[in-house]
């Protein structure tokens, strides 16, 4: 009899009872397996870089480096990890930034947990698991133009080209200074330009046009 | 603009912001807690029923609490979907308009046509935010009383005049007088008359056509420069 491989789980939460919930809730299922569990997207990085999870399930709203941030940096590093959000919020814009930052599902925890764990085996699986409303955002736009820049991208371009300085545009999108560096970096190689300068001159060409 | 209207206005504002705040916190008490209870009490579940001798009372009453709390969190969700996201004052009219059909089916399940006429004019946050729980509450009361899962949302702007239906083929009702010595004080009115007043705040007006049997259709209008 061959032995059933475990789905290895990273849990991020900054919510103590909640994972301590999904802690007890997961080692009742044979088939589950938490190896690491996380309080911020800092460390939530941290584990997936050390353990090679084969899920994250992680909220949105974290200290540090929220949900989306993090999401960000693991596809941009290219881990291989499934992503599943878990977030009491369900609004359009949480699921469509999501999409964007490469979650492969988007549970809430306004529904029962038993969900979650039928998620969990589905992004594990391969299956992108999201409510049938936010299908409609599946095509992820980087598939069709990898080039074209994303909400969070043009809101942070937008305040660029208005010459402000990173830490003012971090305060008016209630962001750390270093996620507005890691979506500059990001909107310059997408825009193929080597500074703020030259950014905000496309931008303005572009808006011209 | 007359200093009763302004203080209207600015009270339109400071209710908002305490909306957000009552969200916040019933999402980071409330709702966090909840989940993590119904966590430990299916764990409790999925061992008791391994058990050799479960107390045979013990399972029906387990789950009971179980649907309970489910029905709790779910409840709370319809509160939760007040939330505004930190983007929304950038968002376009367009944009604000399409996230909420999603949010509401999401949430109910149901079905959201769009007829978005575009361009639609770029509007005043207090605007956004009026126009937004108008088209909450409408969608909301298809959901709870129309009987259907189903609803349009048509859009338009023409003429310096921002239009906004939600329209529903449900079992319709007959509509109270919403302005004037006689607009109802009924309890079960107070969604209709708080959507009109929000309209008239930001110098639009809102009417509501239905009939029994033959579905409704609410409709605001805004003048806009």
């Amino acid at each position: 009899m061959t032995e059933t491989r475990h789905i290895h789980l990273v849990l991020a939460d900054d919510h103590a009872l909640v994972l301590e919930g999904l802690r007890s809730l997961i080692a009742a299922e044979p088939d589950l397996r938490i190896v690491a569990t996380a309080t911020d997207g800092e460390r939530l990085l941290d584990a997936i870089r050390r353990f090679h999870p084969d899920v994250a399930v992680l909220d949105l709203q974290m200290p540090y480096m929220d949900g989306i941030t993090c999401m960000q940096h693991i596809r941009a590093e290219n881990l291989p990890v499934r992503l599943l959000v878990l977030s009491a919020f369900g609004d359009a814009h949480s699921m469509r930034t999501a999409i964007e930052s490469g979650a492969d599902g988007f549970v809430l925890k306004t529904d029962p947990p038993s969900m979650t764990l039928t998620a969990i085996r589905q992004v594990a699986a391969g299956q992108m698991v999201f409510p049938q409303a936010a299908r409609r955002w599946l095509a992820p736009p980087t598939l069709a133009d990898p080039n074209r820049l994303t909400e969070r991208e043009e809101s942070v371009l937008a305040r660029v080209a208005e010459g402000k300085s990173n830490a003012k545009i971090a305060a008016e999108l209630n962001l750390s200074e270093s996620t507005i560096k890691f979506h500059l970096r990001n909107l310059f190689a997408k825009l193929g330009v080597a500074n703020r300068n030259e950014a905000a001159a496309k931008y303005h060409r572009r808006d011209s046009e | 603009m007359p200093d009763q209207h302004l203080a209207a206005r600015r009270l339109l504002a400071v209710t908002e912001e305490e909306l957000q705040r009552i969200v916040l916190d019933v999402h980071d008490g409330p709702v966090q807690n909840l989940f993590a209870a119904l966590s430990q009490l299916s764990s409790l579940q999925t061992h008791l029923a391994a058990l050799p001798e479960t107390p045979v009372e013990c399972m029906p009453v387990l789950a009971r609490v179980i649907g309970l709390l489910e029905l709790s969190l779910n409840d709370i969700r319809n509160l939760l979907g007040a939330f505004r996201a930190p983007e929304f004052a950038e968002q376009r009219l367009a944009e604000i308009i399409e996230d909420l059909a999603v949010q509401h089916e999401t949430f109910t399940g149901g079905e959201v046509t769009l007829e978005i006429i575009e361009p639609l004019p770029d509007v005043p946050l207090l605007v956004k935010i009026a126009l937004y729980r108008i088209l909450q509450e409408a969608l909301s009361n298809v959901h709870r009383h129309a009987g259907v899962n189903a609803a349009t949302v048509k859009a338009w702007a023409r003429e310096g005049r921002l239009s906004v239906q939600v329209i529903d083929r449900g079992r319709g009702f007959k509509p109270p007088l919403l302005h004037g010595p006689k607009a109802t004080e009924r309890h079960e009115h107070i969604g209709l008359r708080g959507m009109r007043e929000r309209a008239v705040l930001i110098n639009g007006d809102l009417f509501v056509e239905s009939r029994l049997g033959a579905g409704t259709q609410v409709q605001v209008e805004i003048p806009f420069q």
